[in-house]
């Protein structure tokens, strides 16, 4: 009964949104029709209009980044980065209040898969760092950022938990430096913040331009919240992972 | 010719995800939630939002997945 009251819930509101996709939204590729603002000297423009134009400029001008959403997550609205991290942040602390992990870890069973598993994951595991690093550090040049590569980077030490059982995992990267990389991608957050004081900009505004458009330290503003981000996501994806499955007992 | 593949793409998204409410073994329903995800990822990556589509495929296939498979071990497999 439970379950046909919730498909007939998930159906509705799947029809919903097709519904609303086909009756209200811009067609397939269509720039959406802006609603217009009326500035002081009496010109309309657009809202959207001086992010759209001025993020893919050279530095003293623009940010010097090629990407408007990159732009806007990391430049103009990195304070809702900052919120995204404080979320993350507040489920890293719950789930540690709800499991504790210091020493149920001993109990853990190994219990690693087979040799087949066993060679493929610990061939691909490095590669997977790899990309994840490139995520992050080119996160301001390339889709990306410091959450998906955080996140890849966890994956990577999921897929050889999951091979090789956790103890092994935990020997690589323990719980300490999950907890150090979190605390300090927090701390680096606020910290790049604040240094915004002393160049004056406001608050996690960019600054710190070395080179033209699509250089690499065209932003070194972005490159360290990228870091900062990454080492956080990283570090609480893992310390969240390590803590459900040692502890509330069962093997893995 | 992309619109005929969104709409494919997003009724295999709305079949994935009809699939995991229905099976029965909750191990089946997590392996088809990542279908879904992956099917997800890639409407992203057409929608033109590339980052979105990373973030997702590492989340809903890699990360929840683990904690999923996670919480089922240490409860019932069977609904």
């Amino acid at each position: 009964m439970q379950k046909k009251l919730a498909l007939l819930m998930a159906v509705m509101v799947g029809l919903l949104l097709i519904v609303g996709i086909y009756s209200d939204a811009p067609s397939y590729g269509a720039f959406p029709d802006r609603p217009l603002l009326e500035t002081e000297d009496n010109t309309l423009h657009s809202i959207g209009l001086p992010i759209l134009e001025g993020t893919p400029q050279s530095p003293p001008d623009g940010l010097g980044v090629p990407n408007v959403v990159t732009g806007v997550l990391w430049g103009y609205r990195a304070y809702d980065t900052m919120g995204e991290a404080t979320v993350l942040f507040t489920a890293v602390v719950s789930v540690s209040m709800l499991g504790s992990h210091a020493g149920l870890l001993s109990i853990c069973k190994i219990v690693g898969m087979t040799a087949i598993v066993k060679t493929v994951a610990s061939l691909l595991t490095p590669f997977l760092f790899l990309f994840g690093g490139y995520i992050i550090f080119y996160g301001h040049l390339t889709p990306g950022g410091g959450f998906p590569g955080g996140v890849i980077i966890a994956a990577a030490m999921v897929l050889l938990l999951l091979a090789y059982g956790v103890r092994f995992a935990c020997s690589k990267i323990g719980f300490i430096p999950c907890e150090l990389g979190e605390e300090i991608g927090a701390i680096m957050i606020v910290v790049i913040g604040i240094g915004g004081f002393f160049t004056g900009t406001y608050f996690l505004q960019p600054m710190l331009y070395f080179g033209g458009l699509g250089d690499l330290l065209s932003n070194v503003q972005m490159i360290l919240l990228n870091i900062a981000v990454g080492l956080k996501v990283a570090g609480g994806m893992l310390i969240i992972v390590y803590t459900l499955i040692s502890s509330f007992g069962g093997e893995v | 010719m992309e619109n005929i593949f969104l709409n494919i793409l997003l009724l295999l998204v709305f079949l994935f995800y009809f699939i995991a409410v229905l099976v029965e073994d909750l191990l089946y329903s997590i392996i088809v939630l990542t279908a879904g995800s992956t099917a997800l990822a890639v409407i992203f990556y057409i929608l033109q939002a590339p980052d979105i589509a990373l973030t997702q495929a590492a989340v809903g296939t890699a990360v929840s997945t683990v904690l999923l498979v996670n919480a089922v071990n240490k409860t019932r497999r069977k609904e």
